[in-house]
């Protein structure tokens, strides 16, 4: 037991104590800093030029901004999906007919965690239609669900006043970590930095309160430079789980991503909710990365599971239809050229711009008012009866790409080239 | 509630020592009886429902223990059997939560049945107060127990700081303690030295501990992959993780027991600078080791039935003492292992045997390191698939050392050091649990320092630079490792 008689009284403690109140109001006003800036969204602190107005840094804390800000918009329009939906699907589309409507995709998610958001999101009462997007990365039935488990514990439900004393403690401690942790500190350090610099952010520069990701960049951003990364990371296997990095619809230890959608179209139809499957697009270069990674017979079978669960009675009365709008047409085979942004149809490989996103949600809710308002051949209704011939369709589509567009085909290959001598090698990042 | 939340830091331990400054004014059992009820607080902030049970096993002890009283005033004699009552309907409690699984899977091993498991939670703390408590009753029976204050009983048992995962605190320490508090502000010179060891023990935690946890967990997670480099280097991870973590938490759990005034026993002095394995649990987890000698050891006979039985009962103690941190397996193994250990070292010291200390401080560190890959296991498969690793020669290259790497996204701690990116310091992961590992048998450990400290400018400053960082670097989702237990 420590004999506390050494210890010099007075002066000497008063300094100390002098030091600790001192160096405990450095941490409050660091707190206090963080909250100003409000980089998540937590605060609905206002939003100052130049100091705060883009929210460049949101990435990190989307799962939980969303997930607060769901219930403020009290949304009768939904769309639920991953990055690629997140971006592009804007809930202010004049189609939505004014009505409050939330993007409620969140980066990297796997089914399983965008039907928790669904049923976040059902929770309030007021969500009658929900737009779901699919896209192939996130249906891996192996992605480790473990990292969310943050989001799981945000969007958790009932369990009574327990449950309610497990939402609230965890607001509270949520409350003080977004103010003070690590990655708030640095993103709102961040924050600041990136306001005058543009495009700081990436290729998303701001999260909006109705859940939607922004990107007004400048023009003459190099654009060829963010599709090669993304083909890079997923040729190298850097998007799939280590240490197999493999891929499938079904891990065949009882996870199916494709019945996790139906776990979700279930909760929809019970909840009377109307519900789109969109099939994200990407562009044309990226179905080439997909033909490497001997993923495409995988996003062939993906399409006959979704058609298939769509057929399913069960599902009859939900008005639910599935919108194609993956593969080859007149937006996903727009050149890439390199120099300056040339594009106006995707970000990247594989994330639809709002452009896109606007000619998506007219092809899906426009009716009659769509003809003639986009190409002819960007989405189409996938059904049993035309499935098999979409998906031969796509072979000779493919062959009409890759005789138009060789420069982008060897790019794209020779990409695969380096990143399977690295995958051999296994040692540091590929080269950009 | 665990010490390394914000909520703890920041709204929790202000408003509990606000209000107990306030009510320490009074000569009355205000100081007390805000300090049972903010520990009450503590422990159903994490799930309500436990409060049942921790307020029945109080109900039930401490009625017990008045009875028990009564009947060894009457007669000695007759306090046997009420004593042996109450040590059963306790152990049955935490055998019902802990080990009934357990239970159940070794009679369906053995009888070849297929009982279901009920997979029950396992309710904080329960370990430690039923300890605590068997504990205060068998002292009550031995006529080492003259107050039987339900006041103090109550903040005895409860008291938040050594609640979840001890130091296993012993009523005779404390007592005397709770029943000084009243009319008294403790000493600012305490309270200063209780802020520090706090910050000490809140760094040990978040940046070092929370740190290393990320290679062990990695490491552990893939334990079928891993070559001799990744075998060492996880079970030596996770060697420096455990110490770091608990000993954070207990220099945490008496600095802030000093801000109350209240002093805790002591429960760690740098274990892994033993150089035989006896040595080790006089370091290591002492309140727990000084309860399994008094209250298990010593029970059994200790070492006055013979030197057959005294290996026999050193043996038991230890086997029990695995048990006792959890339900399987792996900790009955790391038990028994110790136990043997310890047999093995009392027939080689009785023989007048001695090693040197480098040897017997490799020898000693080496065989809790071992010994650790089991207790860390999930199973008895997973330790074994470390040890084949740690044991494949064949596997070795040169240059694994260099490249291995602790995965750094989103960790403070890593980012701010930035080693991966240092020259000559490869992956930037092995450097780091050097320096932990030099720390450990090199560094002052916090009892020195707390034992040296005096309220300097400069001793001010450290706190709040480990206590800032510390702040910054928290992790959610990062509890301590004996809360488990």
């Amino acid at each position: 037991m420590p004999d506390h008689s050494n210890i010099p009284r007075g002066a000497a403690t008063r300094r100390f104590f002098g030091v600790i109140v001192a160096g405990l109001f450095a941490v409050l006003a660091l707190g206090a800093s963080v909250v100003a800036v409000d980089p998540y969204l937590h605060y609905d602190s206002p939003r100052i030029e130049g100091f705060n107005r883009w929210k460049t840094r949101f990435f990190y804390g989307q799962y939980d901004s969303k997930a607060r800000l769901v219930h403020a918009v009290r949304p009768r329009h939904l769309v639920i999906g991953s990055s690629t939906a997140a971006g592009s699907l804007r809930p202010d589309h004049p189609l939505f007919n004014g009505e409050p409507a939330f993007n409620y995709a969140l980066a990297g998610s796997t089914p399983h965690l965008q039907g928790m958001a669904l049923a976040h999101a059902l929770e309030g009462g007021t969500v009658r239609s929900v737009i779901i997007g699919v896209d192939l990365f996130s249906y891996n039935a192996f992605m480790d669900q473990r990292a969310f488990r943050q989001f799981e514990l945000a969007v958790e439900q009932g369990g009574g006043w327990r449950g309610h004393w497990r939402r609230w403690r965890r607001e509270l401690e949520t409350s003080i970590a977004e103010a003070l942790g690590y990655e708030a500190v640095a993103d709102a350090l961040g924050t600041v930095r990136d306001q005058g610099r543009p495009g700081a952010g990436g290729i998303y520069r701001d999260i909006r309160a109705d859940g939607y990701w922004q990107n007004p960049r400048p023009a003459g951003m190099a654009q060829l430079p963010l599709f090669t990364t993304i083909e890079r990371q997923y040729l190298s296997g850097g998007w799939f789980p280590e240490p197999e990095r493999r891929y499938a619809l079904d891990d065949g230890r009882g996870r199916s991503t494709p019945d996790e959608l139906g776990a979700m179209l279930e909760r929809a139809s019970a909840a009377g909710v109307d519900v789109t499957i969109a099939i994200m697009p990407f562009h044309a270069r990226f179905a080439e990365a997909m033909h490497e990674a001997g993923l495409w017979d995988d996003f062939d079978e993906l399409k006959r599971r979704i058609v298939a669960l769509a057929a399913e009675p069960r599902f009859a009365r939900s008005g639910l239809r599935v919108w194609d709008f993956s593969g080859y047409h007149a937006l996903s085979m727009d050149a890439v050229k390199g120099a300056t942004r040339d594009t106006p149809w995707f970000e990247d490989s594989i994330h639809p711009t709002e452009a896109t996103g606007d000619r998506l949600l007219l092809r899906m809710r426009g009716g009659a008012a769509a003809e003639g308002r986009g190409p002819a051949d960007f989405g189409r209704l996938l059904d049993a009866a035309h499935l098999d011939a979409g998906l031969a369709a796509a072979v000779a589509q493919r062959a009409q790409y890759q005789a138009q567009h060789p420069a982008d085909v060897e790019q794209v290959r020779l990409i695969a080239r380096q990143t399977a001598a690295w995958r051999e090698g296994a040692r540091g990042a590929p080269a950009d | 509630m665990l010490f390394n939340s914000y909520t703890f830091l920041f709204v929790f331990l202000p408003l509990c020592l606000a209000g107990f400054w306030l009510a320490s004014r009074s000569a009355g059992r205000a100081a007390r009886g805000w300090l049972v009820f903010m520990s009450i607080v503590f422990y159903v902030w994490w799930e309500p429902v436990y409060l049942l049970l921790l307020a029945a096993s109080i109900a039930m002890n401490y009625t017990g223990a008045r009875v028990l009283a009564r009947a060894r005033a009457a007669s000695p004699a007759r306090s046997g059997p009420v004593l042996a009552a109450l040590v059963v309907a306790n152990l049955l409690l935490l055998g019902y939560f802990k080990y009934l699984d357990f239970g159940i899977s070794i009679v369906n091993l053995v009888a070849g049945t297929a009982m279901p498991l009920h997979h029950l939670v396992l309710p904080l703390a329960i370990s430690f107060y039923t300890l605590l408590q068997i504990a205060f009753l068998c002292d009550i029976h031995d006529g080492k127990v003259v107050d039987l204050d339900l006041g103090n009983y109550l903040l005895f048992v409860t008291f938040f700081p050594h609640m979840i995962a001890g130091p296993i605190i012993h009523h005779s320490e404390m007592m005397p303690q709770f029943r000084a508090l009243a009319g008294r502000r403790p000493p600012a010179a305490i309270v200063a030295r209780g802020t520090y060891l706090f910050s000490i023990g809140l760094f040990k935690k978040v940046c070092l501990a929370d740190t290393l946890a990320r290679a062990s967990d990695a490491g552990f997670a893939r334990a079928d992959t891993l070559d001799i480099t990744g075998g060492w280097l996880t079970a030596l991870a996770y060697t420096l993780q455990l110490y770091f973590d608990f000993s954070g938490y207990s220099d945490m759990a008496i600095g802030l027991a000093m801000m109350f005034g209240i002093v805790f026993p002591l429960n760690f002095d740098s274990p892994y600078r033993a150089c035989d394995i006896r040595d080790f649990w006089r370091r290591w987890h002492m309140t727990l080791s000084r309860f399994l000698r008094d209250y298990v050891y010593v029970t059994l006979g200790g070492n006055r039935e013979g030197a057959l039985r005294t290996y026999r009962n050193l043996f038991l103690t230890f086997v029990v003492g695995g048990i006792w941190h959890g339900a399987g397996w792996p900790f009955v193994i790391w038990g028994a292992m110790h136990g043997a250990a310890l047999c093995v070292h009392r027939a080689w010291s009785e023989r007048g045997l001695r090693l040197p200390a480098p040897l017997g401080w490799l020898a000693t560190f080496l065989f809790v390191m071992l010994a650790l890959v089991m207790f860390r296991s999930p199973t008895v498969d997973v330790a074994v698939a470390v040890y084949r690793a740690m044991l494949d020669v064949g596997s070795f290259d040169a240059g694994a050392l260099g490249a291995w790497r602790i995965d750094a996204a989103g960790s403070p701690v890593l980012g701010w050091l930035n080693l991966a990116d240092r020259p000559g310091l490869g992956g930037g992961g092995w450097p780091f649990v050097a320096a932990c590992l030099a720390l450990c048998v090199f560094g002052r450990n916090s009892n020195t320092l707390a034992r040296n400290f005096e309220p300097t400018l400069a001793r001010g400053l450290a706190c709040v630079l480990l206590f800032g960082l510390s702040v910054v670097a928290i992790e959610t989702e990062s509890r301590f490792i004996y809360f488990q237990f």
